[in-house]
């Protein structure tokens, strides 16, 4: 390779490592408990509970609706969903017009209506979840962390431009711990990243679609959803809505053998103004996490559309997994903590070796 | 320069490596594809990267 190429790749190397390092280890660090989200919640908040009248009827869903509601005065419904082991359904409200990212998150036992004991959303993982995501900043922190992950496959690839110099009198792993503290490091560095290049690529280019996802819900609403919506030019009022339950219930109809996971009320972020987006997910690995909505008319209670979504909200789907790590069993999550420890060290080191650099040599 | 020491070719600095990441991509899909044994077989392909780190450490270390 000419010097001058060289020199070129090695700028880039430097600018997108140092631009982005000082983040890329705030998400290192927290993530490395993130990833372990639902073990640690199951600790710290599991307690005996049993609902109300188990083998009791279930209140239909806008009794637990209407009961979430009561609790919450001047509160409007967000998002329903429905745990899988428990009879409770969690509503999730927010007040019109109030700050983005604050809202209500009530477990209701279905056999009573009473209140059930929250499993997730620890307040502690919930602050680091949002230190994650866009450091409280709302959705220009989380474009801002977007593009320190286009820095890091920047870096990333020309990390590897430069891996082959290195290494061409050096056989892979070599670790020269007896030299100086430089060629040592440097050494660490050159192993770490060859190693957890390919997965580091994964969660890094995962997690740039990730904080992409405000945009890309909005423009799948704006184009694929808006046709469904022409008919109305007001927010379907909350007073004048057609039964949640049958909604529901019309949307399974729609979506037979498809495993019901959360819905949508009119006005949030995964749906129109007008409709209950019902979505479903299918069961098998791949599809588990692809889910559909069936829109339903909020005013009429009419099924207006199954929506199968389009590929860029797909590939928003599947960034998710991919990103968290979450879609194997424990194994893979120890995987994902020990890889994410070697890019600690790859970052750290790779700081170290342009500080150590910069000091005048003896 | 002293006594010139081996050059390695591109080929066998980079083998090591694109096999590690074959391996762990490979892992990573097999793991959201399947399930039951696959989810094992994708964690052990991924492992292939923590092993090699590893490895090399015991090995590779003067």
């Amino acid at each position: 390779m000419k010097a001058s190429t060289l020199r070129a790749w090695s700028w880039v190397h430097k600018w997108s490592s140092l631009i982005s390092t000082v983040f890329l280890l705030m998400l290192c660090v927290t993530g490395l408990p993130l990833v372990f989200t639902h073990e640690i919640e199951h600790l710290a908040m599991r307690q005996a509970w049993a609902p109300a009248h188990p083998n009791g009827s279930r209140l239909d869903l806008d009794q637990v609706l209407s009961v979430a509601l009561t609790r919450k005065p001047g509160e409007v419904a967000a998002f329903m969903s429905f745990d899988e082991d428990r009879p409770v359904v969690n509503v999730t409200s927010v007040t019109p017009g109030g700050k983005a990212g604050v809202y209500s998150f009530q477990p209701i036992d279905q056999t009573s209506g009473d209140p059930a004991p929250s499993v997730a959303g620890h307040p502690v993982m919930e602050f680091l979840l949002k230190l994650h995501t866009d450091m409280f900043l709302g959705l220009p922190g989380m474009l801002f962390l977007g593009a320190m992950g286009l820095l890091l496959i920047a870096a990333l690839v020309s990390g590897v431009v430069l891996y082959a110099p290195f290494m061409r009198r050096l056989p892979f792993g070599t670790v020269r711990a007896s030299k100086q503290a430089r060629t040592r490091w440097l050494d660490y560095h050159n192993l770490l990243g060859a190693v957890t290049l390919a997965w580091l690529l994964v969660v890094g280019a995962t997690g740039v679609v990730n904080t992409l996802a405000t945009p890309i819900l909005a423009y799948w609403k704006d184009t694929a959803l808006k046709e469904l919506t022409r008919a109305y030019d007001t927010p379907a009022p909350a007073a004048h809505r057609s039964s949640l339950q049958a909604a529901v219930d019309r949307a399974r109809t729609a979506l037979p053998g498809m495993q019901l996971q959360f819905v949508a009320f009119p006005g949030s972020a995964y749906s129109t103004d007008h409709h209950y987006a019902v979505f479903f997910h299918g069961d098998t690995p791949l599809t588990a996490h692809l889910t559909t909505p069936a829109l339903i008319d909020a005013r009429t209670g009419q099924l207006a559309a199954v929506a199968p979504t389009p590929w860029y909200v797909k590939t928003l789907s599947l960034s998710q997994p991919l990103h968290f790590g979450d879609y194997g069993g424990l194994a893979l999550k120890i995987l994902w903590a020990l890889l994410d420890l070697a890019t600690i060290v790859v970052l750290g080191s790779g700081l170290y070796l342009w500080l150590a650099k910069r000091k005048p040599a003896r | 320069m002293r006594k010139t020491a081996q050059q390695f070719t591109l080929w066998q600095v980079f083998r090591a490596p694109i096999l590690i990441a074959v391996f762990s991509l490979f892992g990573l899909i097999a793991a959201l594809l399947g399930e039951g044994a696959w989810d094992v077989v994708g964690e052990l392909a991924l492992a292939s990267s923590v092993a090699a780190t590893l490895w090399a450490l015991a090995t590779r270390r003067r």
